[in-house]
């Protein structure tokens, strides 16, 4: 039977590193899922992926087992990825191909189309496309989503809804069969 | 008695058969070019798919020429009345992405982009992304660069960059001719797709935002 | 309903949604740069024994580790690694389209360069060129002139430089230069027509409107 989070992040304050690898193997790929979307360039996702691991796994003292530790990573993802977004130098880029059809495991059924809803997604503004992207890309209650960005569960919705809004608005008949 | 009957209604029937069939009719349809140049098999098929699209209201010009520049080329028939069919199964695809007010020149060239793999997705993002003006030289320009070896994809972002930013005609020419020649100096396509988009995007005023859709009629 | 839901079809959602879920291209090597970071980081605590002193050990946030060790823990690493992901690698990119010959050359542009109106009521002239000095004779073949080799021949210049000025319709035309009546060959500086499904390569002239 695999260990839950909980017992694996119990062996590795005991000292057991392997553990960790094994939570990072574990929670990689969703990572890394969040970053690219929210981020829109693998090398920053890599990036704000990385740096997220190795804070939480820093302040793993400071992790209570009545969180789980799916929500406290993203909340450390979630914070990593905004301050590197906001960091990040303005390029003035008018045309990126986003590489997304490379970015994503299987070969999507149109890679034009799949790069340019990326492209659409970065038009949202950072608050809007994160809450969209944990709440329907993450599966992440409106509760935990609260108590990872500190914003109120109504201010949430009304991102969320707007932030669908939106990319439906932007991606009109581009899924017509 | 009943056998000479029967021959009667053999004959009537046959005649009724031959009066029917397209090759012999004489309703004007049958265009004397394909009868001087193809052999009757291949000339019967062909004029089947022709009316066929006309009756669906599909430009044949393009079909016929199809024909007749494989007869020249002495193609097998077979393969003159499959490449005559394929194109007219591209003129109507064509035509649904494209939309029905499209020229002809746009729906050839959109045939011809989709020979290559592009989607009808592409085709409709580039006639919104136009807005008005014709696609037909952006179709162009895309089956071009895609011939000399840019992936797809890159190619249809790289072309719905410039309509959506509204680049003079000059400025597609100016891809292709640039394209071209970075590739036969030995860059890899799609890099020299992005890079001479890029710098025929950088410095222009950004687009307008894109106006509020119209709902897609059913 | 709840409040972010949204009125009307949910069809177009759902394939947004289906496209945001997918699962991202994992690299081994990111993977073992965390795992690689993590155990520097523990052995770095373990050398410091208080609390806070490990706290102010690592603000700022860096440390080093020797080549050696580095390459070991990545190797060890990258084979945990190796064994327990999935290997889900790039989607490859659409296949280069099968390139036709070129041939030397000159000629039209994909769009027309004279501006004179033709005879025809709204055609205009275009003129192609071809450059070939073995040829002995060269003719232009299109949908304009219904393929036919012997309809348009291009008259020789000096130099090897043949041409001709044909009326076109406005439209897309596609066409092929004939070499001595049996060598079918494109104009190398002409856009490409994609669908030539008779194993030759042609080329494509689009022609505007003389207003």
């Amino acid at each position: 039977m695999d260990p839950t989070d909980e017992d694996l992040v119990r062996r590795v304050r005991a000292g057991e590193l392997d553990s960790f690898t094994t939570l990072v193997h574990r929670y990689y790929p969703r990572c890394l899922r969040f970053g690219l979307r929210m981020l829109g360039e693998r090398a920053d996702a890599e990036e704000a992926v990385q740096d997220a691991f190795l804070r939480a796994y820093r302040s793993l003292d400071r992790y209570e087992e009545r969180d789980r530790f799916g929500s406290w990573m993203f909340q450390i993802l979630a914070n990593q990825c905004r301050t590197l977004g906001a960091k990040r130098r303005r390029r003035e880029r008018t045309f990126v191909p986003y590489d997304v059809v490379a970015d994503f495991s299987d070969q999507p059924a149109d890679g034009f189309l799949a790069a340019e809803l990326q492209r659409a997604l970065m038009q949202l503004a950072p608050d809007h496309r994160e809450a969209l992207l944990l709440k329907f890309v993450e599966d992440h209650s409106y509760e935990d989503m609260a108590e990872m960005t500190g914003v109120g569960v109504s201010a949430l919705k009304m991102r969320v809804k707007r932030a669908r809004e939106q990319l439906r608005t932007l991606t009109r008949g581009w899924y017509d069969a | 008695m009943s056998t000479r009957w029967s021959f009667v209604a053999a004959t009537l029937l046959l005649l009724l058969a031959s009066l029917a069939h397209p090759v012999a009719a004489q309703d004007g349809r049958a265009d004397p070019r394909l009868e001087a140049r193809l052999d009757g098999t291949t000339r019967a098929a062909v004029a089947a798919i022709v009316d066929s699209a006309r009756a669906g209201g599909l430009p044949t010009e393009p079909l016929v020429q199809k024909a007749l520049e494989g007869a020249s080329r002495q193609a097998e028939p077979a393969r003159i009345a499959q490449a005559v069919r394929s194109l007219a199964e591209r003129l109507g695809r064509a035509r649904d992405a494209l939309g029905a007010s499209s020229s002809e020149a746009e729906l050839v060239a959109g045939a011809g982009a989709l020979y290559l793999g592009v989607t009808p997705a592409t085709l409709r993002r580039l006639r919104a992304e136009q807005r008005g003006g014709t696609v037909a030289l952006p179709l162009v320009v895309l089956s071009d660069i895609m011939e000399r070896g840019v992936p797809r994809d890159t190619a249809a972002s790289v072309i719905i960059a410039l309509a959506g930013a509204r680049v003079p005609d000059g400025a597609y020419a100016t891809l292709r001719e640039s394209v071209a020649r970075d590739i036969r100096a030995g860059a890899p396509p799609a890099a020299a797709a992005s890079t001479r988009a890029q710098g025929i995007l950088v410095g222009r005023e950004p687009a307008p935002p894109p106006p509020v859709r119209r709902p897609r009629s059913p | 309903m709840p409040d972010d839901q949204l009125d009307g079809r949910d069809d177009e959602w759902f394939a947004i949604e289906r496209e945001l879920r997918r699962a991202p291209r994992v690299d081994p090597a990111a993977l073992a740069r965390i795992d690689g970071e993590v155990r520097a980081l523990a052995a770095a605590r373990a050398r410091a024994p208080l609390g806070r002193l490990r706290e102010w050990l690592f603000r700022p946030y860096s440390f080093s580790v020797s080549p050696v060790g580095g390459l070991a823990l990545a190797a060890a690493a990258a084979l945990l690694v190796v064994a327990t992901l999935r290997r889900e690698w790039l989607a490859p990119r659409a296949a280069p389209v099968v390139v036709a010959e070129r041939a030397p050359g000159g000629g039209a542009a994909p769009v027309a360069r004279t501006a004179s109106t033709g005879g025809a009521a709204r055609g205009r002239d275009v003129q192609f060129v071809f450059v070939n000095a073995d040829a002995a004779r060269v003719s232009l073949v299109g949908d304009f002139n219904n393929w036919d080799p012997r309809a348009t021949p291009l008259h020789q210049e000096t130099g090897g430089v043949w041409s001709i000025v044909v009326p076109l319709a406005p439209g897309r035309h596609v066409y092929s230069f004939v070499v001595d009546g049996t060598e079918w060959v494109p104009d190398s500086a002409a856009a490409r027509a994609p669908d030539s499904e008779f194993g030759g390569a042609n080329s494509v002239v689009l022609v505007g409107d003389a207003t």
